[in-house]
Parts: C-alpha cells; sequence; structure tokens
C-alpha cells in the first residue's frame, strides 16, 4: 500500500461493443493488461512472487451485453498526460473497445469499483406493446414496493426490487432507459426488471426478444 | 458474426468472433486467392499451435493471398449451426467457407480426423473430393500426420508433405494464373503436381493383393512423380517467421510469445516420429532468436515467453541465450519457460534463471522404465541421470514432478513395467535424502503411461501395436508396482491409442471407416469426454475394414507400405529396417 501513494491514478472510461461484447471479464483484464503493456506505459506492479499490473476494473458487464462507458483504473509509476494515455492505448485495443475519456485521480482514495453505485441500461424489445409501455413504467415508478422471484443460493426467494430503481424513461414503444442500483452493496441486473415489465404486459415472454446496454456506470469521467 | 441469439447459447462465444489483436484485415475483393486456414479443433486449441501463427503471417505476407481462420465448433455450437441452417465461417470476414478457394486443413493429430469431415459437411461442402465441382474449394492438407495421408485421400484435394516455408507460394503462383486464366481444377491439381511436397490423391492408383496388403501403387498421371519429397527449410535464420502474432481475446491453452530455437532432433529415439520427419536438425542462432522475442514481445504484449523445439538441452547456446532473454526481459516481469527441458545436473544454471520468475511443476520423459527398455527406444538416458536429474531440480527447489512412460513397447515384459514403479519410488526416495530444511512439503510425483503406437516413418513402423486387453493389464501392472502414497499414477485410454494406431498406419480403405464414425457421431475422439470406443468399432465392423489388420498386425518388412512413396529426405526405408535389426539382435 505504501508504494500506491507515489504512483499516478487514472481512471478511464471505454465503451465494450460489437464483438468484444463476448469477452468475459477475466479475458477483459487480460486484454488490458497486454494492450498497455504494447502501448509502453509505465504500469506500476503488485510487489510478491508474481506481480501483476495494478489495475482495477468496476462492475462486470454480463457477457454479451454491449457497454458505452465502462471503468478501469491503472497505476502508473510516473505521471503520463491523459492524451497521451489515449493516444498510446487506443491503438492497441480491438474494434469495439473504445477510449471515451481519462481522467487523473488521487492515488489514494476508494477505487472506482467500490464507489460505483448505479448504472444507465437501455433495455429495446423485439415487440411493441400492445398497452403502452409508459403505463407500465409509471404504474411501477408509483408503486412502493416491486416483489419479484429471484433464484438465489438457496432457492427461489421473493425480493423487493423497487428500492434499487432510481428512474426509468421510456423513449420509444419498445425502449427504455433505466437507472438501477450497481455496485457490490446493492445491485439489480436488467434482465430482472425486463422480464417483470414484460410479465406486467400481454406479450408472451418466449416471444419476445430483449436487448441489453449499459450506457454508463455512475462515476462520470469526462469524455474526451 | 452469428447472431447475438446463437453466441449467447454457446459456451465461450469468444470463440467464434475473431477481432483479436494483429488479425490480419484485408478486403477479400482485392486478392487473387482466399485461403481458409482450417484448425480441426477447438479454437483455444488451435491458437496455442505455433504453427497456424507460422503459416497465417505467411500467406498474409502475400499481396495477392487472404488468409482467414476457422476452427471446429464444439458440439454446443456444432447443435446451435444445424438446429438454425448456419454454415460454418472464417473468423476475419465471417465468410462462408464455400467461398473460398482453398480450405486448408493442419493435420496435428488423427483423432482429429472426424472434425476434419464435420467440418467440411458444415461448410456445405460435399466431403468427398470426387463429389466435388469447380464451385467449390479446394480442400488440402498438411502437418506432421501429412507423412501418411492415406486415410484421408479420399477427402483431400492435395496435401503438402514438409514444411511450407520453403516452397508453399509455388502453388499460390500458378493458382493466381490458373485462376486468371478461368482453367479447371483438375489442371490445376496437375500443374502443382509438380511441385516439391505436393500430392495430389487422385493421380496415384493403388492396388492390393488377395491378402489386403497393398500390390502396386503408381501414379496415373504423366506429370504426378513416382515419388513425393518430403520439402524441409534449409536455412532456419532466414526462414520466415511471424514477427506480429494473433493475440486472442479469451484465455487459450498457451498464451505467450514463441521462439522457435530449432526444428528437428539430434537424437534417434525409436518410438518418436517428429525425431525422424522432422529432419535434419537445424538451428536459429543466438542473434536470430534474441531478435525475433524482442519483436514477438513488443507485438503481442504476452508476459511469457516460450522456447520451442523438440529437446531444449540440445541447443548448444541454451545458457548463451536464456541469459540473454533474461537480461532484457525480466525487469519488464516477462518470464521464461522451457517446455522440453531435460533436467540434468548439466543445467542447473539454466533452471534456476528460468525458476527466478515462475515456477511450476517440472517434467522428465524417461519413456522406459528399465534400462533395458530405454535401450530399445535409443533414449539415451541412463537411471543414474534421471536420479541427479531429479536432485538437481529438487535442489532447486521444486518439489512436484511429472513422469512420462510409455506401455507396450516392442519387446516389454513385465520386469519393465515394475521397473516403472521401481523408478519413481526411488525419485521419491532422492528428495527424502535432501536436509530436512531444504524440503517445504511432501513430494508430489505424477507418473504417466500413454499407449505405445507405431507410427509411420519410425524403425517401429512394422510392429503390431497391443491389443486394449493388453494395454490395460500393462496399466494395472504398473499401478500395483507404485506403493508410495507420495506417487499418482495416470494412464491414457488404451481405446483411443489403438484407434490412432490403425488410422495413422492406414491405407485408403481405412477411410470409409473415418466417415462411418463420423455419421454414427464422432467429434473430437482426441477429448476423453468426447470419444466413444463403440462408435468406432463399430463403424470398423459396419465398414467392413479389419481394425486388427492395420493396428495389430506385425507387418513384414518387404510389404509395400502405404506411404513408401512419401521420400522422407535422409530417411530411407533401409536405415529404419536396420534401426529396426539393432532392436531385434538385443533381444
Amino acid at each position: 500500500m505504501s508504494l500506491k501513494q507515489s504512483y499516478f491514478r487514472y481512471r478511464i472510461s471505454f465503451t465494450k461493443l460489437g464483438s468484444t461484447r463476448f469477452i468475459g471479464h477475466l479475458d477483459l483484464q487480460s486484454l488490458f493488461q497486454r494492450a498497455i503493456k504494447r502501448a509502453k506505459l509505465p504500469v506500476a506492479y503488485s510487489e510478491g512472487f508474481n506481480p501483476h499490473q495494478l489495475l482495477s476494473f468496476a462492475a462486470p458487464l454480463p457477457l454479451g451485453m454491449g457497454g458505452f462507458e465502462e471503468m478501469l483504473e491503472i497505476f502508473l509509476i510516473y505521471e503520463v498526460n491523459v492524451k497521451e494515455i489515449v493516444t498510446l492505448l487506443q491503438d492497441q485495443l480491438p474494434d469495439g473497445i473504445d477510449i471515451v475519456g481519462v481522467v487523473e485521480v488521487p492515488a489514494i482514495g476508494r477505487s472506482a469499483a467500490a464507489i460505483i453505485q448505479k448504472a444507465t441500461y437501455r433495455i429495446t424489445f423485439s415487440h411493441n406493446f400492445d398497452i403502452r409501455l409508459e403505463k407500465i413504467i409509471s404504474d411501477i415508478l408509483t408503486s412502493e414496493s416491486i416483489k419479484v422471484e429471484k433464484k438465489g443460493k438457496k432457492g427461489m426467494s421473493v425480493v423487493d426490487i423497487r428500492p434499487d430503481i432510481f428512474e426509468i424513461v421510456v423513449d420509444e414503444d419498445n425502449s427504455l432507459r433505466a437507472i438501477l442500483a450497481c455496485g457490490s452493496e446493492r445491485n439489480l441486473k436488467a434482465n430482472i426488471l425486463a422480464h417483470h415489465i414484460l410479465g406486467l404486459s400481454e406479450i408472451a415472454q418466449n416471444d419476445c426478444d430483449i436487448t441489453y446496454e449499459r450506457l454508463s456506470i455512475g462515476q462520470d469521467v469526462p469524455k474526451l | 458474426m452469428y447472431p447475438d441469439k446463437i453466441l449467447l447459447q454457446a459456451e465461450k462465444p469468444g470463440r467464434y468472433v475473431g477481432n483479436e489483436i494483429n488479425m490480419v484485415r484485408k478486403n477479400p475483393t482485392e486478392v487473387a486467392t482466399r485461403f481458409a486456414f482450417a484448425f480441426p479443433d477447438v479454437y483455444e486449441v488451435g491458437m496455442s499451435h505455433n504453427g497456424l501463427q507460422i503459416l497465417y503471417a505467411l500467406f498474409n505476407r502475400r499481396d495477392d493471398v487472404y488468409c482467414e481462420r476457422t476452427f471446429a465448433p464444439w458440439s454446443d455450437m456444432e447443435m446451435l449451426m444445424r438446429e438454425h441452417n448456419l454454415p460454418l465461417k472464417s473468423l476475419e470476414t465471417y465468410s462462408p467457407l464455400a467461398d473460398f478457394d482453398f480450405v486448408g486443413f493442419t493435420l496435428q493429430y488423427e483423432m482429429t480426423y472426424t472434425n476434419i469431415l464435420n467440418m467440411i459437411d458444415l461448410a456445405n461442402i460435399p466431403i468427398k473430393a470426387k463429389d466435388r465441382g469447380e464451385e467449390h474449394p479446394i480442400i488440402c492438407g498438411g502437418g506432421p500426420c501429412a507423412v501418411n495421408p492415406e486415410p484421408l485421400a479420399e477427402f483431400f484435394d492435395f496435401f503438402f508433405i514438409g514444411e511450407a516455408e520453403e516452397a508453399f507460394d509455388g502453388v499460390f503462383d500458378i493458382y493466381a494464373k490458373h485462376k486468371a486464366d478461368k482453367g479447371d481444377k483438375m489442371t490445376f491439381l496437375s500443374k502443382i503436381a509438380v511441385l516439391p511436397g505436393v500430392y495430389v490423391p487422385a493421380f496415384y492408383d493403388v492396388r492390393y493383393n488377395a491378402d489386403g496388403s497393398i500390390d502396386n501403387f503408381a501414379p496415373n498421371n504423366l506429370g504426378a512423380p513416382e515419388r513425393v519429397k518430403k520439402v524441409h527449410v534449409k536455412d532456419m535464420d532466414r526462414a520466415f517467421y511471424p514477427e506480429k502474432p494473433l493475440v486472442p481475446l479469451i484465455e487459450t491453452v498457451h498464451d505467450r510469445a514463441v521462439i522457435e530455437i530449432f526444428r528437428g532432433c539430434v537424437r534417434g529415439c525409436r518410438f518418436c516420429q517428429a525425431g525422424y520427419i522432422y529432419r535434419p536438425h537445424r538451428q536459429k542462432s543466438v542473434d536470430t532468436l534474441f531478435e525475433q522475442a524482442q519483436k514477438l514481445l513488443e507485438s503481442s504484449g504476452h508476459e511469457e515467453i516460450s522456447l520451442l523445439s523438440l529437446a531444449s538441452n540440445d541447443y548448444p547456446h541454451l545458457n548463451e541465450l536464456v541469459d540473454l532473454l533474461c537480461e532484457r526481459f525480466t525487469s519488464e516481469n516477462v518470464s521464461i519457460s522451457l517446455p522440453s527441458l531435460r533436467i540434468d545436473a548439466t543445467n542447473s544454471e539454466v533452471l534456476r534463471k528460468v525458476q527466478s520468475v515462475r515456477k511450476s511443476s517440472l517434467t522428465f520423459a524417461p519413456e522406459g522404465g528399465s534400462q533395458r527398455m530405454r535401450d530399445i527406444v535409443n533414449k539415451n538416458i541412463s537411471e543414474d541421470e534421471i536420479l541427479q536429474g531429479a536432485r538437481v531440480a529438487f535442489e532447486g527447489g521444486w518439489d512436484r514432478l511429472k513422469l512420462y512412460f510409455m506401455v507396450g513397447l516392442p519387446a516389454e515384459k513385465d520386469s519393465d513395467l515394475a521397473a516403472i514403479g521401481k523408478l519413481s519410488e526411488d525419485l521419491v526416495s532422492v528428495y527424502y535424502k535432501l536436509p530436512k530444511e531444504q524440503r517445504r512439503r511432501p513430494v508430489s510425483v505424477t507418473v504417466s503411461t500413454s499407449c505405445f503406437v507405431p507410427k509411420p516413418f519410425t524403425p517401429f513402423q512394422w510392429f503390431g501395436q497391443e491389443t486394449v486387453e493388453n494395454f490395460m493389464s500393462k496399466q494395472r501392472h504398473v499401478k500395483q508396482s507404485i506403493k508410495s502414497r507420495q506417487i499418482s499414477y495416470k494412464y491414457h485410454d488404451a481405446e483411443t491409442s489403438v484407434m490412432e494406431g490403425a488410422l495413422s498406419r492406414g491405407d485408403r480403405r481405412v477411410a470409409a471407416v473415418i466417415e462411418r464414425a463420423w455419421r454414427l457421431g464422432a467429434r473430437f475422439d482426441g477429448w476423453s469426454e468426447h470419444f466413444s470406443a463403440d462408435i468406432w468399432r463399430n463403424a470398423f465392423e459396419e465398414s467392413g475394414v479389419s481394425l486388427d489388420f492395420y493396428a495389430h498386425r506385425t507387418r513384414p518388412y518387404d510389404e509395400i507400405l502405404p506411404w513408401d512413396f512419401i521420400d522422407m529426405a535422409g530417411v530411407n526405408k533401409d536405415y529404419l529396417i536396420k534401426e529396426s535389426q539393432k532392436v531385434e539382435d538385443m533381444l
């Protein structure tokens, strides 16, 4: 820990789109480690027998879900201009992963992963709703509690997801944006909300494909 | 790309999306030749194969060729593809394989043969060469199993025997001209049939004797040579080598940069096909290797570099090379791995350096448990050297050893099998002779036995392989000879090895078995969870082909072998007979 004080911490936001949506979280970490290495950024390593790069990711994205503003933090052993970080790193990233922002933050302090509390999702249904989506959403937002069945380690249980819904905005007949709890303390998976909405509609669950995208995860990093 | 809906139902969808670092992007409409490099195993295995890296970069260095890749879809993905009528596609441009000029399979292992048929079929291409027309891609193959291509002859248009770096350009040159002239496939094949290394099975006829052996094997085409000469790289320092390797986005079997320190082997282990077919022994200079290592690490971002060869010890400048690499890369957190290092007292220095970065288990391959057995296979290592090597390793801090042996070798006796247990126990005793403070925890020794498979172009190519029953009784014998609780015993499946034996020394008639097995559902036969001995036994029975004839029968020296038509530069039949007779004299 002591060494970290002398390092420089950067928070980087990036997209995870196209084919990179199918790269799992651990693989994404290795992908960035190698990219950072190729970019010759002066990345800091942990001490110990198997040193590894000091980098951390916030809130893993489910496999297949597109991300427009994902986040990671890296520690460098000397200060590098944020624009230079973008240039060096972007060249080394595969199609689908684009850096959208970089900001330097104090080396000491909680990690992005620990700070994150909410995320914005776009949920798109393949079917238009027979009754208006807006009606369903306003019902959800005005109710005090929403009980859904959740599969947990100890079998099915009923949980209240209402406290984990901060905001829902209907964009089109079949598409909405939702700000949901995201992080280590509270977390609501977008598909739980989507299936609940579908349950309140007259569309058969099996008929409707649902696409999820994560538009951002809380901590704003200034855009490039 | 395949639709999201399909990919999300597949285990590890990252296998099917490409987009890797250093993937080559070209416009397929702007090249003369589209080549699909097909690896008949799952993505993670194929992407760990250095030959793929070499050929991909070699072919793509030509502006007129675009080489893309495709792998065997795992069984879950195959089901989805068949259910939704989706053809097998390339990873670079997601083009169906049927759109390519060539589909080239790498033949690394006999037990991938059913995957080859499956991939051709998933591409909606007829599996047999004679059923394919001008509109279909030309299907070719190369790699170690191509030294006996006959079991696959029916499915392929041509094979390339030897090392592509040396001569494959000739095929592309002729094809570009042929395509511009709008020639037909047979004309093209007859033009390339004269190139060194090229074998076009349709240009050769085989006649059989009443007893099933080959009576005559001869060209039926004026241009086709009597014997096909294997080609090999003459100068390894000048040979093409990739500078920007593909770096997968998902974890594969080996995620590391690879430098090839030499090709071939100076030893003459009689069971080892690689030792014969990669002759002559050719090495790279330290300068070349260091430069290649630098380029590969820089362009890949890997944190491990592996020194590839059949036996690292035989590289005369190993110490110098490891020193240079350590000096340059250790500070960058790059570790060095020597996957085929034989441990002995002479290289404790190298061992110490390699170990300074990462420590895993160490592997010894004595192959035979007794000195008699090691002499028969010409594995020039004495018991003293093995025990010494273990002591060096234990002193260096290793306490996990893996030992590899073979069972079912020629003239093997029960006492040779018991010697496997004895040698392993002696190794455990070496550990406990160390001063107590040097022993961190109990030693762990894993003994693995594989079932010996006689291979073409080795002195054992005439040897009748053991039956499944005999292999299993041998395995039991080894197990009984191991008493120590520090030793665990693993053995390869005998059924798989016998099928491998039949395929590796098969002739054209074995094609029917491969096809039958594939139709009965055989896939990924090299994977124990997929292999079904019942399917293969049925396949032999239903196609009326005798397993015994190909696997277990001892062949006379004067029989025409299916692979005799290949001129294995420097490894001629007389030499192999002499080697084989040396063993007979020992008994």
